[in-house]
């Protein structure tokens, strides 16, 4: 991989980084009303209201407060939540991306090892009851809404066959098992979902590979059909596949918001809910800052990686 | 065979087509008689509060004694006009964007495409949500910020439409015989662009479906005593042991109307895109993670 293609990738991820950074400045900086106001309550002395706005800095110019942002933003600097008890914003912020990552790695996990062999095998049997079966669960799976299906397993599994906790959330320090126990109805329903999604690139990733020449010469000179599968066709399947998972658990991460709110799962989407409705902004802010981050080093990761397996891409 | 005459043949061989046409009449149809047709009034406390399913209440009552059948008959037409504004919002900003974009180019362009850029920079739903949480939580506020998210999905496909057609000999032909630009557009570039906008139109239109379910679940969009599918989600899985039907015919209400729109998309891209050679299965609709 080319030192100039990581270098384009990197400037271009700072970029939108950039953008996202500003957006979010001025999208809150629209609020209708006082920031200071909305804290302290309406009925607040008009000199309690100036300290705090000179605290948030409200007092200044607009470039200035960009500025400051921006500065602020580059050293790591994520300030103080006023709203909330005047508790470091970061503290609040990354226990709860981390609990996201971790919902969003098991969905993905379970995605994977259902969409790699259903898509396979419908590729590998083009018009068969496995195709057909494959394509009723993925049309399903692209309207059915994670909420839904999580609101279903909460039903089944909670309610009416009680196997499992019905929502919630314990630390892994606490209580290991339950911790897990907690963990599998979010994940089995976003995981189902999002495999409905990956089975159908993997399936049309497969197909394309299998019309390949390489694949036909592969053939000709004599290898059993599975040895073509495994050895020539899955890998270069595989390929595009990643971009699709990558760039769908860049969306995981923002789309975790609903279903955390079904399991009360503690994280960052649930953290913006419980913010916005307590209306600290502040948080709110950084939270939705900190998820368009995540966002877009996942993307940056999944151009690096594509990079990494496929030479190709790095010198076009 | 003139193009009309093919794509109805088509059509006619589709059976599926024909069952989705006949749900989207459905569903429209409800929302049109919904009052008409709804048992009771969505708003009267007509029983005992949180009741299973009798012959009196199909799907049994609500927190407060209200029918949930009837609030979710009568809660279709909020579904469907939420996810018409919000679609429109995207259309009507997004289309002249990518048109403009795609024939103009050079810094119009560029600027317009980094505006998508920025859009595009954040999970959907988070954008969403944030324009929400900072405009005030409504269904009004909702469907605009529905909107807004929308509009890379119409600007960049209808620039990539345009910038391809704007080669193609006919429009150079119009320019030769003095079209001014307004008249190039309008008659030369946007019928090529016009179907595949009917086609996103209805992706998107399921998108926002489930988004506006999604953040009426969350408390952000529209707000009690509205029979909102996704408010009715909300309340209803805090009474799941009591009430299970509540919270599930609210979901599989949402469920079937993105099914509906997601499947038409399809319909209208195998019967207004000729060009495009369909493989079963190989080209995923565009519907966003929600």
């Amino acid at each position: 991989m080319s030192a100039r293609f990581v270098a384009q990738r990197l400037l271009h991820g700072g970029l939108v980084l950039w953008i996202v950074a500003t957006a979010v400045f001025f999208l809150f900086r629209v609020i209708p009303g006082d920031p200071a106001a909305m804290t302290l309550g309406f009925d607040a002395p008009p000199e309690a209201l100036a300290a705090l706005r000179a605290e948030m800095g409200l007092d200044k110019p607009l470039h200035v407060q960009y500025a400051t942002w921006l500065f602020n933003l580059m050293r790591w600097d994520l300030g103080r939540s006023a709203t909330s008890g005047n508790a470091p914003v970061a503290g609040l912020v990354f226990p709860s991306l981390w609990r996201t990552l971790e919902l969003a790695s098991l969905s993905m996990l379970v995605a994977i090892s259902i969409a790699v062999p259903l898509g396979m095998l419908a590729a590998l049997r083009v018009g068969s009851t496995v195709d057909q079966l494959a394509r009723v669960v993925t049309t399903i799976g692209f309207s059915m809404p994670t909420y839904v299906l999580g609101i279903v397993a909460l039903v089944v599994f909670a309610e009416m066959i009680p196997l499992l906790p019905s929502a919630g959330y314990v630390p892994p320090a606490e209580d290991l098992v339950l911790h897990i126990k907690y963990l599998i109805l979010p994940a089995a329903s976003v995981g189902l979902v999002m495999a409905a999604r990956l089975a159908r690139f993997m399936r049309a990733g497969m197909l394309d590979v299998l019309s390949q020449d390489y694949v036909r010469t592969a053939y000709a000179k004599g290898l059993p059909g599975w040895r073509v599968n495994a050895r020539h066709a899955l890998p270069n399947a595989i390929l595009a596949f990643v971009t699709e998972v990558g760039v769908n658990f860049g969306l995981l991460i923002g789309g975790m918001v609903v279903i955390e709110q079904v399991f009360t799962w503690p994280g960052l989407g649930w953290l913006m809910i419980q913010s916005t409705l307590n209306r600290a902004y502040d948080v709110v802010q950084i939270a939705v800052l900190i998820s368009a981050a995540a966002f877009v080093i996942v993307n940056l990761l999944v151009d690096l990686s594509y990079g990494v397996m496929d030479p190709r891409i790095a010198y076009e | 065979m003139s193009r009309w005459a093919r794509s109805l043949s088509r059509l006619r061989r589709n059976v599926l087509s024909l069952v989705v046409i006949f749900a989207l009449a459905g569903v429209v149809g409800l929302a049109a008689v919904a009052e008409s047709v709804a048992p009771y009034g969505p708003f009267a406390v007509v029983a005992a509060p949180v009741q299973r399913p009798s012959p009196a209440h199909w799907l049994g009552t609500d927190e407060i004694g209200r029918d949930v059948l009837s609030r979710l008959v009568v809660g279709t037409r909020i579904t469907l006009m939420a996810g018409l504004v919000a679609t429109l919002i995207a259309v009507v900003i997004g289309v002249p964007m990518g048109l403009v974009s795609g024939y103009y180019g050079r810094g119009l362009d560029a600027a317009m495409m980094r505006i998508t850029d920025g859009l595009l920079a954040f999970p959907p739903i988070i954008l969403a949500m944030a324009m929400v949480a900072v405009l005030g939580a409504s269904l009004t506020n909702t469907m605009i910020a529905i909107g807004i998210v929308q509009i890379p999905r119409f600007s960049r496909l209808v620039r990539a439409v345009t910038l391809a057609t704007k080669q193609l000999e006919y429009v150079q032909a119009a320019r030769a015989l003095g079209g001014d630009d307004l008249h190039i557009i309008r008659r030369a570039i946007f019928p090529n662009v016009a179907s595949m906008v009917f086609v996103q139109f209805s992706l998107a239109f399921a998108t926002a479906v489930l988004t506006e379910a999604g953040l009426s679940f969350l408390g952000l969009g529209a707000q009690p005593p509205s029979p909102s599918w996704g408010l009715m989600l909300d309340l209803g899985r805090k009474l799941l042991s009591k009430n299970p039907f509540y919270a599930l015919s609210a979901g599989a209400a949402v469920f079937l109307v993105v099914l509906v729109f997601t499947l038409l998309g399809d319909t209208l891209r195998d019967l207004l895109d000729p060009f495009q050679t369909t493989r079963p299965g190989s080209a995923p609709a565009l519907t966003s993670s929600g």
